[in-house]
């Protein structure tokens, strides 16, 4: 199975005399939804920043979809990127662009796609997660539920071989859980893509994930 | 662009006064050394090569460059820089150089504009406060204005915008995660721009007046 990410004893962290963890290990292969829980500022989002070259790798080895990322060129990062899909932790949407816009910026500005072309791809979800009357609205007008479903709905519109959500339930009421889970359901059952979730809460539906981890000051371990 | 077009109220005040002053000074010294028939070279000079675009840098500089510095800023605070990077886009073609552009025409244009409006406050005063006839005024200006008059503020906009424009960008861009960073580099950013806009103006009058 093709291996999207693999970290062999990486050191990662925002400063290379303070690592997060001594040795991260942690492979990803398509198909295998993973799950990697850990307490708050353990440091999944590094983990999640480094995946996507934001933070430098001050040891060891990374490779994202077969290509050494230790030192990532601007191209190699682009190309990679524009293969990840991600949900921020607290889904960070742009304040001075509105709901389409913000859903449309990954592919208008990394994809180059036409207006047409994003309206096309929105059409399907519109109606799923509620977006209709919303999509002329800046984000200050919207609530955490709601920011977190655009979020999700920007991560997903560019059909990322890779999907990242960072905490992607804190903040949803009940009815955005189950939003989340029927879409990751289709996702898991059309196999196209491949999720990589991190959390700080136990998560309902551990099922879904092929592989689950624990994250501590050690590194990540097999969750039982 | 907006930042730009939201700046002309007040440069048309400052103009309108500015060039109101000048003529107003020119015309009441200049008679008293004997050489009035230069009036019309002197306020060219002054309005469109030196008092114009400094000026202007200067509102420029007030309106735009803590404005820019606390925009990025606070982008990076909430995250949204790192953002635009993981989606994959270009932070340079999406942010920086839309920003840059923006400023640095719109100082273009409001260099020009200033110079405009200060002719037009300048042939007010000449009118009503020197009781000079416009078409004197009007006449000492035609004769003596030469293409650099124009091409001059051009470049000294294009000079001061960037300037601004990059400084405002680059302390923006230097906060890190603490929003305390903001106000800070915000106030970088304006003594830096102001005090380089300064040195460029010194190096400007040094140059000009040995050419």
């Amino acid at each position: 199975m093709e291996t999207l990410l693999d970290f062999q004893d990486a050191r990662i962290g925002y400063e290379a005399e303070r690592p997060l963890f001594p040795a991260l290990n942690l492979r990803i292969s398509r198909g295998d939804n993973v799950l990697i829980s850990g307490s708050c500022g353990i440091g999944k989002s590094a983990i999640v920043k480094t995946i996507l070259g934001l933070l430098t790798l001050w040891e060891g080895e990374y490779t994202a979809f077969g290509r050494d990322m230790t030192v990532p060129s601007a191209p190699l990062l682009s190309y990679v990127r524009k293969k990840i899909g991600v949900l921020p932790d607290r889904g960070v949407l742009l304040q001075h662009l509105t709901v389409f816009q913000n859903i449309a910026l990954p592919l208008r500005f990394g994809h180059f796609e036409s207006l047409e072309r994003v309206t096309a791809l929105l059409d399907p979800f519109l109606e799923e997660f509620r977006l209709g009357d919303i999509l002329n609205l800046y984000p200050s007008s919207l609530n955490l539920d709601q920011i977190k479903k655009v979020g999700f709905v920007r991560s997903l519109i560019n059909n990322p071989d890779l999907l990242i959500l960072d905490d992607p339930f804190e903040g949803l009421d009940d009815e955005g859980v189950a939003t989340f889970w029927n879409r990751l359901a289709r996702i898991e059952s059309e196999k196209e893509i491949t999720v990589l979730a991190l959390t700080r809460k136990s998560m309902d539906q551990q099922s879904f994930f092929s592989h689950r981890y624990r994250l501590t000051t050690d590194g990540v371990h097999e969750a039982e | 662009m907006a930042a730009g077009s939201s700046a002309l109220p007040i440069i048309t005040i400052v103009a309108l006064l500015v060039g109101a002053g000048i003529v107003a000074e020119t015309g009441i010294e200049l008679p008293r050394l004997g050489i009035q028939n230069l009036m019309g070279p002197i306020v060219l000079h002054v309005i469109f090569g030196i008092v114009g675009p400094f000026a202007t840098a200067l509102i420029v500089i007030a309106r735009s460059t803590s404005g820019l510095a606390v925009e990025i800023g606070n982008m990076r605070v909430a995250g949204e820089l790192d953002t635009i990077e993981m989606l994959g886009v270009n932070l340079s073609n999406f942010l920086v150089t839309p920003r840059l552009v923006g400023i640095v025409v719109s100082n273009v244009a409001l260099t020009f504009y200033f110079g405009l409006i200060a002719m037009g406050g300048g042939f007010a005063m000449a009118l009503m406060g020197l009781s000079m006839p416009i078409a004197t005024l009007a006449r000492m200006i035609e004769t003596s204005i030469k293409l650099s008059d124009l091409v001059l503020p051009v470049l000294e906009g294009l000079a001061y915008g960037t300037i601004i424009a990059s400084v405002s960008v680059y302390h923006g861009l230097r906060v890190k995660n603490s929003p305390v960073e903001v106000p800070r580099e915000t106030t970088l950013a304006l003594v830096s721009s102001l005090s380089l806009c300064v040195v460029m103006l010194s190096i400007y009058l040094i140059f000009s007046a040995l050419a």
